[in-house]
């Protein structure tokens, strides 16, 4: 794989994302497009990963896990990213949008973090020569999926939205500062986990369908943030106009 | 495999030039009284096979993906469509 | 106070929460008090206090140091700060296979208890991967990606 490529559909990616953004007749189409797209990207990302890579020196085949654990990773703090933007923004600027795509996007990074940490420490045993050991960055990556769980449950748990919105918000910027800490473990303390690679760390062709593989999962994460997003605003609107008790104390933003 | 294998044994005699110091003798390094024979030098270090965990890992990512899309699909009939009563 | 000024005040709230936990984090002396693992020198400055207790220690399998019986799984190695000449070095003994990737050079972290005879016994030996990843070359493994393989400690 040309190292090109994965900017190639990086920059599909980014185009999706401000068609979906910005080009409000685009929104019925984008999510399938990336579907579309993130399933031919991984079956290109299983044939450049598991054939066309070369083995790593000394973890021969076992280092193909690398184009899948760093992707989901990464997916993840990107989702977390997203949410802890949307957070700020809402208490802000009070939309129910963002307040959708906040709970979205906290979903998601949870669910391709926890698949990371399942790649990872499947990837341990054979490397490290354990499952699983306590060291700083695997302490601060579950700190940091239970805060996000706790977060999605706080969300599910509390039924007034104004009040879940406000104070979830809150709880994301507070939750927020387990990422930093994750992405730094690895340097402020000791850790079995080595430190990120970067482009000089990893030989070429590797680094190559390692940027593929993020390309893949980060189109997922759209295809998964839109359709997850949709479900929220759905949740919103019947939350929000059906009078149950009390009547809708605000006007959905439009 | 077998390819690297071979070549790993061809190279055999360049990494016994490179290692350094050439491993002391068992009897200058107090020998386990209990098995003095026997000991010998580790070898390089590189994963044999390893590919269950492989397939382990990018199944549980491709599983994943199925299980999240389909938890999505299940879950769109849960919220009402937008403006039903 | 109307909800925009009080969702206001909470976004304020939160996040200088928010920074001054992490700036606690990254610059206080936290990491002090956080270890994961002690290097040989840090565990032979412990002096008679690092004797006996469950404890982790880490740093690099010193080169030709490294003594296995494969009958008895009996494995004798040195681990060292770095891979200085003169870097403070601790005997380690384990009844364990080690992963396959343990080799000379690279860097360890055992688990296990330091004694009055100057040897740390270990039943847990776990190898610490650099964040090197490269292809093999036609030579197998010559001098110089010997030597880069060698994790880098200071």
């Amino acid at each position: 794989m040309a190292s090109w490529i994965p900017l190639a559909g990086l920059i599909v990616l980014v185009a999706l994302v401000i068609a979906q953004l910005a080009v409000p007749s685009s929104r019925a189409w984008v999510w399938k497009v990336a579907a579309g797209l993130g399933t031919l990207e991984l079956a290109a990302l299983l044939y450049f990963g598991l054939v066309w890579a070369p083995p790593e020196a000394f973890m021969s085949d076992v280092g193909r896990i690398l184009y899948v654990h760093v992707p989901h990773v990464w997916a993840c703090l990107v989702a977390f990213t997203i949410n802890v933007a949307c957070a700020i923004a809402y208490l802000m600027k009070k939309s129910w949008r963002t307040d959708a795509l906040a709970e979205a996007s906290a979903e998601i990074g949870v669910y391709f973090g926890a698949i990371g940490v399942l790649m990872g420490s499947i990837w341990a045993r054979p490397t490290w020569g354990v499952w699983w050991d306590w060291d700083p960055r695997l302490i601060s990556t579950t700190v940091m999926l239970l805060a996000y769980v706790g977060y999605l449950a706080f969300r599910s748990f509390t039924e007034d939205p104004e009040r879940r919105a406000a104070w979830s918000a809150a709880a994301a910027i507070l939750g927020y500062v387990s990422l930093p800490i994750v992405w730094f473990s690895v340097r402020w303390w000791n850790s079995l986990h080595q430190v990120q690679s970067t482009g000089s760390t990893v030989d070429k062709p590797m680094r190559a369908v390692l940027y593929w593989g993020n390309v893949t999962f980060l189109t997922f994460l759209l295809a998964f943030i839109i359709k997850r997003y949709e479900l929220a605003r759905a949740r919103q609107s019947s939350a929000l106009e059906l009078p149950p008790v009390q009547a809708p104390k605000t006007e959905v933003a439009v | 495999m077998k390819w690297l294998s071979l070549v790993l044994f061809l190279s055999l005699p360049v990494l016994a030039d490179i290692a350094k110091p050439p491993p002391p003798a068992p009897a200058a390094v107090a020998p386990e009284p209990q098995h003095p024979q026997g000991i010998e030098k580790v070898p390089m270090g590189v994963i044999e096979g390893g590919w269950a965990y492989v397939y382990a890992a990018w199944g549980a990512g491709l599983l994943g993906l199925v299980g999240y899309a389909v938890s999505l699909y299940v879950r769109r009939s849960e919220a009402p469509p937008p403006g039903a009563p | 106070m109307k909800p925009e000024t009080r969702n206001r005040l909470i976004a304020l709230g939160a996040i200088l929460v928010a920074g001054s936990a992490l700036a606690w984090i990254a610059f206080g002396n936290i990491g002090e008090n956080l270890v994961y693992y002690w290097k040989p020198s840090e565990m032979v400055a412990q002096g008679q206090k690092a004797y006996g207790a469950t404890v982790r220690l880490g740093g690099v399998v010193v080169p030709g140091s490294v003594l296995f019986n494969t009958e008895h799984t009996a494995l004798t190695f040195q681990v060292a700060d770095s891979h200085k000449g003169d870097a403070v070095k601790v005997t380690v003994k384990s009844e364990q296979t080690p992963p396959q990737m343990f080799r000379e050079g690279i860097g360890v972290v055992v688990e296990g208890a330091f004694s009055a005879d100057q040897v740390f016994r270990t039943n847990r030996l776990m190898v610490n991967h650099s964040n090197e990843y490269r292809a093999p070359t036609d030579g197998g493994m010559p001098d110089e990606a010997w030597k880069n393989s060698l994790t880098k400690a200071e």
